[in-house]
C-alpha cells in the first residue's frame, strides 16, 4: 500500500486548478494561473448547465412518461474514461412515513446519479496491486 | 452530451486558446479527479457534488445463468452525491 492512501484530505477545485495550470505549461504559450482557473470554472459551469438542459428535455416529455410506464426516462452526459452522469425522471409513487405509518404520495422528481466507467473502476481497484 | 461536445462548448468561451489546449485542460480535470479517487481522497466540487470511495466487502455470489458459486473479492467503488443546490435546481419549475 502506498503512503498516499493515508492522505484522506479532500480535493477541491483549487487543487484541480493547480494541476491544470501545471499541465498547460507544456503548451508553447504562457498560460496564467488566472486563465487556468477560468478554464476549470467554465468546464464545471458548462457541465452543470448541460445537466439542467437535459432535465429540461426530460421535462418536455414528462406527460409521455406518465402515460407510458414502460419508458425509462433518463438522459446521459458521457465523459469517456471517467463515467456517465445520469439525469433521471422519477414518477410520483405511493410511500409511507416510517415514523407514523401514514400513507403519503412521493411527488415526481428529477435525480442526478453517476455511473463510473469500467476504466475508472479498474484504475481504482488496480491501484493496490 | 459527450466529453468532446463539452470541449467544444468550453472552447467557445476561450477564443485565444487552441482546441487541443482546451482538450488538455478538460482531460486533466477528469484525470486529476480520477487520481484523487485512486488515492481514496474525496473530491468536492462546490455547486456540483462530491465523489468518494465506498468499500465493498468480499462476498459469495452466484452466477445467475449457470448457478455456479463465485467468490467476489472486496473492492472499492467510486460514489457520487449531487450537491444540495444542484438537487434543488433540478426540481424547480423554471430553471
Amino acid at each position: 500500500m502506498n503512503t498516499e492512501v493515508n492522505d484522506k484530505t479532500t480535493v477541491t477545485k483549487a487543487q484541480i486548478i493547480d494541476v491544470v495550470h501545471q499541465e498547460l505549461q507544456s503548451t508553447n504559450r504562457e498560460v496564467t494561473k488566472r486563465e487556468s482557473a477560468e478554464l476549470v470554472e467554465c468546464v464545471f459551469r458548462t457541465l452543470k448547465s448541460e445537466i439542467r438542459s437535459l432535465r429540461d428535455q426530460l421535462d418536455n416529455e414528462s406527460e409521455k412518461f406518465e402515460a407510458d410506464a414502460s419508458i425509462k426516462p433518463e438522459r446521459r452526459l458521457k465523459i469517456s474514461g471517467f463515467g456517465n452522469f445520469i439525469i433521471r425522471y422519477k414518477r410520483s409513487r405511493p410511500g409511507r412515513n416510517p415514523q407514523n405509518n401514514k400513507k403519503i404520495t412521493i411527488s415526481s422528481r428529477y435525480v442526478l446519479t453517476f455511473k463510473p466507467s469500467a476504466v475508472l473502476k479498474k484504475a481504482i481497484n488496480d491501484a493496490d496491486q | 452530451m459527450t466529453k468532446s461536445q463539452l470541449i467544444e462548448k468550453v472552447a467557445e468561451h476561450f477564443s485565444d486558446f487552441k482546441k487541443r489546449e482546451i482538450e488538455l485542460a478538460v482531460n486533466t480535470i477528469f484525470d486529476s479527479m480520477k487520481d484523487a479517487l485512486i488515492n481514496e481522497r474525496r473530491v468536492e466540487i462546490r455547486g456540483l457534488g462530491t465523489f468518494r470511495i465506498k468499500h465493498r466487502e468480499a462476498r459469495q455470489g452466484r452466477n445467475p445463468s449457470s448457478g455456479a458459486d463465485v467468490s467476489i473479492p472486496d473492492r472499492k467503488v467510486p460514489f457520487f452525491k449531487a450537491g444540495r443546490a444542484l438537487k434543488v435546481q433540478l426540481n424547480v419549475e423554471d430553471n
